[in-house]
């Protein structure tokens, strides 16, 4: 299982929505692609499927380019992009069997996948009509129709957008869950959601690559240099004066919290816990942010 | 995968389409239209003409019915099947399910093209149905050329169903190519018809639904002339004169060979632009 974008670029007339966009990913694992909206991340999945041709650059899965043979390549590949709308008059099981067939799953296995699912993603009546599903209950529908041929790579745009927590958790749950044997592809904005399943990451803005690589080594390199603090009583003035020389100086305080960079390194973030609590009585003490998040800051807040 | 090959694709792609269309608003209201029409024109012609019938043919019987309205429904019907058939994907997010199947884009445009075509026929075949149970009552039997003429009706709702994809192909929304098509198929061409033949004297041969006619033209015997020269008075006094006009008939291997034209090229075009389509969405 592979995915390959070797220098990509997709133009509209004179706007570049991918910009000489490369990586490659092999075995099994999630990605997670983040960016801001307009960034390219739907683009760039949009020509991972050929529902676009690239401008120039190709793109390959399993080692198969997607535009030019698109049949053999999209055999063992599920995706799910935007938010598709299938055929509203068939019923979940017709449109799982639709997929299924055209796939060419027996109809025994097709059978027992689609009980599995049933119950695993919590799909809608089976004789439910597509037309008459909610957002949450489509997507899930659908998605056990990306996985209806237990493809190798899955695809995913944004998944849980518009979805709620319980809808959420069902995706989540179910990714981490492929990507112990499937490459697993997907965009998002939800940060957490990234962190939590994801073992690399892009990040993408204005159609260009910013950065990629581990998630754990990125967030190591944009790790959090801040604590919040929060005491008992408010923050006054002559707290204030005193937070300012404890770590590397106060970064903000709101109300009863106070938030103090310093170097990162584990020792003084324990110094820095025995100075406050000489100030006030302290009610917690955490990091300031995710390790993600900085990453996601540092780096897109900064082109 | 041995059971992806594009055959296997084309059967499921009609199936599923198929089984859709028959579950649409679309189908139920156009079969309830013309089974409205149907019994209408046959009302009529009961009603105004009931003498003059009972004593013709069943041959006579079905040239007059079909006459009336047939070209017409045939149009409209092939223009709300064909006209949303690549578009049902770009219009609506549906693209995002269907081509991202590891399936050809034409095999799945001829499984629906199919599906529209036999959707289409069981509309129509309404209006025949009627026709050939009036033609029981009247003459206790049924012509044998309704045969030919249901042969040729497939190939008109076939060419039908290809223009208006051709739509569906260009316009980006559902409704545009529906709406070209039938405003093209049942206003623009009898009225450039009109124009080209009978006034300027040239055979619209190039016209779908001229074509198209030859369905309730083999019932006439023995077949009508291609050309017919009329020459009538016209105006008063000063201002009279003698007006030409001209009646065009096509052949019947000039309409054959119409209908697949455009059949073949239509939907060729349409193939090619559902392939080259971007979702850009």
């Amino acid at each position: 299982m592979e995915i390959s974008f070797n220098k990509v670029s997709k133009n509209y007339s004179k706007f570049k929505a991918l910009d000489d966009v490369s990586f490659q990913y092999s075995g099994h694992g999630a990605i997670g692609y983040l960016g801001p909206n307009g960034a390219g991340k739907t683009t760039t999945l949009k020509v991972m499927t050929n529902l676009l041709r690239p401008t120039s650059g190709t793109a390959e899965l399993n080692g198969i380019d997607v535009n030019k043979h698109p049949k053999k390549a999209m055999a063992n590949v599920g995706s799910m992009i935007e938010t598709p709308t299938p055929y509203p008059f068939l019923t979940v099981k017709e449109s799982l069997q639709f997929v299924g067939e055209l796939r060419g799953v027996d109809k025994k296995t097709m059978e027992s996948r689609i009980e599995e699912y049933y119950d695993a993603l919590k799909l809608p009546p089976l004789t439910s009509k597509m037309g008459q599903l909610s957002k949450g209950q489509r997507q899930r529908a659908v998605f056990a129709s990306v996985l209806i041929s237990d493809p190798d790579i899955v695809i995913l745009d944004e998944p849980t957008s518009g979805l709620d927590p319980f809808e959420r958790k069902i995706f989540r749950d179910f990714i981490l869950k492929l990507k112990k044997t499937k490459l697993v592809f997907f965009s998002s904005h939800i940060l957490s959601e990234v962190s939590e399943t994801c073992d690399d990451v892009v990040f993408i803005n204005h159609g260009k690559i910013l950065k990629q690589g581990k998630i754990d080594e990125i967030s190591q390199e944009f790790n959090t240099s801040a604590v919040s603090v929060e005491f008992l009583k408010p923050v006054d003035d002559s707290m204030i004066k005193q937070l300012g020389s404890i770590g590397s100086g106060l970064l903000k305080t709101d109300g009863r919290t106070a938030v103090i960079k310093f170097s990162g390194k584990e020792a003084d973030r324990a110094a820095i816990l025995q100075d406050v609590i000489k100030l006030a009585p302290v009610i917690s003490y955490s990091s300031y942010g995710s390790d993600l998040e900085s990453a996601y800051i540092s780096i897109l807040g900064e082109k | 995968m041995e059971n992806d090959s594009d055959f296997n694709q084309y059967m499921i792609s009609f199936k599923y389409q198929f089984k859709s269309y028959l579950r649409t608003k679309r189908f139920i209201g156009l079969f309830l239209f013309a089974l409205i029409i149907s019994v209408g024109i046959t009302a009529l012609i009961f009603h105004d003409e009931y003498s003059t019938i009972k004593s013709s043919t069943s041959l006579n019987y079905f040239y007059q019915y079909l006459q009336g309205f047939s070209v017409d429904l045939v149009v409209i019907i092939g223009a709300f099947f064909g006209g949303d058939i690549i578009s049902t994907d770009t219009g609506t997010n549906a693209a995002y399910y269907t081509l991202v199947q590891p399936v050809r884009r034409s095999v799945l445009f001829m499984g629906r093209y199919t599906a529209a075509l036999i959707s289409s026929f069981i509309i129509v075949f309404v209006y025949f149905f009627v026709g050939i149970v009036s033609s029981f009552y009247l003459y206790s039997t049924v012509t044998p050329v309704i045969f030919e003429s249901l042969g040729i009706l497939v190939l008109f709702l076939a060419a039908a169903i290809a223009f208006a994809s051709l739509f569906s192909g260009i316009f980006k929304g559902q409704s545009s190519g529906i709406i070209v098509s039938v405003l093209l198929l049942f206003i623009g061409f009898p009225i450039i018809d009109e124009f080209v033949g009978t006034v300027a004297g040239v055979d619209p041969l190039f016209s779908l639904n001229f074509a198209g006619g030859i369905m309730y033209l083999i019932f006439q015997s023995p077949y009508p002339a291609a050309k017919t020269v009329l020459k009538g008075a016209s105006g008063f006094g000063a201002h009279a004169g003698i007006v030409t006009t001209y009646l065009f008939n096509p052949t019947l291997m000039q309409g054959i060979g119409v209908l697949i034209a455009y059949m073949v090229i239509c939907g060729v075009i349409a193939i090619l632009l559902y392939t080259r389509r971007q979702i850009e969405g």
